[in-house]
């Protein structure tokens, strides 16, 4: 790697293993990480092991050797234990899940071969199949405990990963549908990219759209994935299809290369299009931002923006709390106001996926008489599921011009479209 | 009506002194507010290097900081030092700017006693009674080429400060001075009230003769006089520590 400073870097972890990927800007596309250098083995497993009474960790294969050959602490799996939720002992030490992912993530992160992995990277994507709120927020606090900024670390789950892999790559790619087949020994199951233009946005989906079993034997097998194939498709012309996971093989799959030409234009097998889309994830969020009006809706994605109209330098704007796109669990934004001759809280839901929007207002009753801009307001809202959100929001005063009531105010807000204004 | 204003910079780890009212500044919004407000005090105890530096510091306005501190060093008028701090920070839009700035020229243009008024005002409204009474002595030794309501206004608002300090004596002094350069009827109805808080009860009938107060008058004063004594103020809960706020409270106030 040539680009030590200010890398993008993307990981995949699963419960068994992980493989790290990272962007230099200079190169066309994400590079996977070897293991070892000049090998193509990307995939290490997710395994840490403690040296006792020491602070010294090793991972991966390397773990496997210290455990076995210099008496290494086998510690909890990192990943389930993150999924779990609870803490572990390791080497007579209590440590929270977010503390040994950390540990794991930091570690795997020295494969890049940079000095110091916060700051000489620029942002980080952890990507996971199964993604729930309690493992984004376990990988979050791992992120920051290694030492990242919260605003560059992110979390997706595979199928966003996919979606930013795929609308990463050159347009003919995506000039039409796209698909995903995912083999795990003897199933393949089929995932279809959606895209349809609704109100302000281009709104993109990935569905299940089959699966099946594969017999093991050669032949039964080219034939009953040739025709899951065709049924998947069904005539409908693909511009790109992936394949990812073990079980695809070209010693077997002769009919079927067959019938995925047909169905597509371009095929693309490998193991890396979930690490490299994390990457992308990365580098479309914190700089490239050219998805533009483009947005991913996974089952947990906030499905509206939720805002306020402010002045800010003179200029009227709209303060979006929190986007549409974003995962529910990972909402939670703070920021401070100050009332210009108001006495209530005007937030406006706005629709992604049409132009509809609807206003909500909190009354701030009991808020004491002030002249106008001296109140300050603290506002905090978070997601507690993807169709509500709750703002609260506390009167801050205004120093000691007008000392502080600390007064809380909250309101629940649907996030879905109930009914239609303009 | 948009109604909210975003702030960016939130709050200081360490406050502002504003030496004229004796508080601190915690934010950028407070020390427009403050500046916007109370425009005679804005002064150099205000407008220097230690604001600068703490809006650089505590809310990395850097640009603001540089612009603010390239006027001080030219010695510029109040109003082009604060003027790239109240554009750069948005808190008043064009129009706003152009009335406040212009306010503050003209005060600028305004003889020194106008000025000393202004700032004694200032001081007299943010409960800085001590130093409002020094303020509004030194604009009345400017003011002797300026009309009798002026000098009237300047003895009048220094007797409010005086009885705000509890010395009824002196304010009823300050009044009396008032009503020699402008009599109305409302500097007689003030003396008198001030005569009844300084002088003993049955004076009050003489004091009435000598300013030409009519018996309405000194009847409307005694009833706001015994009013005012017979309110009832209920024991605080803990009697030591609400006499010790309001010696501090008397102490901060005069200027001690």
């Amino acid at each position: 790697m040539n680009e030590v400073r200010n890398i993008l870097v993307g990981m995949e972890i699963g419960e068994t293993s992980a493989q790290i990927a990272y962007y230099d800007r200079k190169g066309k596309e994400p590079v996977s990480v070897p293991i070892k250098v000049g090998t193509n083995l990307y995939v290490f497993p997710v395994q840490l092991v403690k040296m006792p009474g020491r602070d010294e960790w090793h991972f991966g294969y390397e773990a496997e050797y210290f455990a076995k050959e210099r008496g290494g602490i086998v510690c909890p799996n990192p990943v389930g234990t993150a999924i779990s939720g609870q803490s572990v002992v390791v080497d007579g030490t209590e440590m929270a899940p977010d503390e040994l992912l950390a540990i794991f993530i930091k570690e795997s992160l020295s494969l890049l071969g940079v000095p110091l992995a916060s700051t000489t990277i620029g942002g980080i994507c952890v990507t996971c199949g199964g993604m729930t709120g309690n493992l984004a927020l376990t990988v979050m606090k791992a992120l920051t405990r290694i030492g990242f900024k919260k605003e560059v670390c992110f979390v997706a789950d595979l199928e966003e990963s996919f979606y930013y892999y795929c609308y990463s790559m050159k347009p003919e790619i995506r000039a039409r549908s796209m698909g995903l087949i995912r083999f795990s020994g003897n199933e393949a199951s089929f995932s279809r990219i959606h895209e349809s233009k609704s109100g302000r946005s281009f709104v993109v989906t990935i569905s299940d759209a089959g699966q099946c079993v594969l017999p093991e034997e050669k032949e039964e097998r080219d034939a009953a994935f040739a025709e899951a194939v065709g049924s998947w498709t069904n005539g409908v012309p693909y511009s790109g299809i992936f394949i990812t996971g073990e079980g695809f093989g070209t010693d077997w799959a002769k009919e079927s290369v067959r019938a995925l030409s047909r169905a597509a234009a371009h095929v693309f097998e490998g193991d890396n299009l979930f690490v490299k889309g994390a990457c992308w994830a990365v580098c479309e969020q914190l700089e490239r931002h050219a998805f533009k009006n483009r947005v991913y809706f996974g089952p947990d994605h906030i499905r509206s923006d939720v805002g306020i109209d402010v002045i800010e330098n003179g200029q009227q704007q709209f303060l979006p709390l929190i986007a549409a796109g974003t995962s529910y669990y990972l909402c939670e934004t703070e920021c401070d106001i100050i009332l210009d001759g108001r006495d209530d809280l005007l937030v406006t839901v706005r629709f992604a996926d049409s132009a509809a929007h609807r206003n909500e207002k909190l009354m701030l009753e009991g808020l004491p008489d002030r002249p106008p801009r001296t109140t300050r307001l603290h506002l905090t809202l978070t997601c507690p599921s993807v169709s509500e959100c709750v703002l609260t929001a506390e009167d801050l005063g205004f120093g000691e011009l007008f000392p502080a009531t600390h007064k809380t105010y909250t309101m629940k807000i649907g996030l879905e479209r109930e009914e239609e204004i303009g | 009506m948009i109604g909210y204003r975003l702030s960016r910079t939130g709050l200081a780890k360490n406050p502002f002194p504003v030496t004229h009212i004796g508080i601190g500044l915690w934010s950028v919004e407070e020390l427009c507010y403050y500046i916007c407000t109370n425009p005679a005090l804005v002064d150099s105890t205000l407008l220097n290097y230690s604001l600068t530096r703490w809006l650089a510091e505590e809310f990395h306005l850097t640009d603001i900081a540089l612009a603010v501190e390239r006027q001080i060093r030219k010695d510029a008028k109040s109003a082009d030092i604060v003027l790239p701090l109240l554009r750069g920070t948005g808190y008043l839009d064009a129009r706003e700017l152009a009335r406040f700035t212009a306010q503050l020229d003209s005060m600028a243009a305004g003889g020194v006693a106008m000025r000393l008024r202004m700032k004694a005002d200032a001081l007299l409204r943010n409960r800085r009674y001590g130093e409002a009474i020094s303020a509004y002595e030194q604009a009345a030794s400017y003011a002797q080429k300026y009309s009798a309501p002026f000098r009237a206004a300047l003895h009048h608002n220094r007797g409010v400060a005086l009885t705000r300090l509890l010395s009824y004596e002196e304010a009823y002094r300050a009044f009396r001075e008032a009503l020699s350069l402008e009599d109305t009827k409302e500097r007689r109805r003030t003396c008198l009230l001030a005569a009844g808080l300084a002088k003993p009860s049955e004076k009050l009938i003489l004091e009435a003769e000598a300013i030409g107060a009519d018996d309405e008058m000194l009847h409307e004063v005694r009833s706001l006089l015994d009013a005012a004594s017979s309110v009832n103020v209920a024991m605080p809960e803990d009697p030591v520590r609400e006499l010790e706020r309001i010696r501090h409270d008397y102490h901060t106030e005069a200027g001690v």
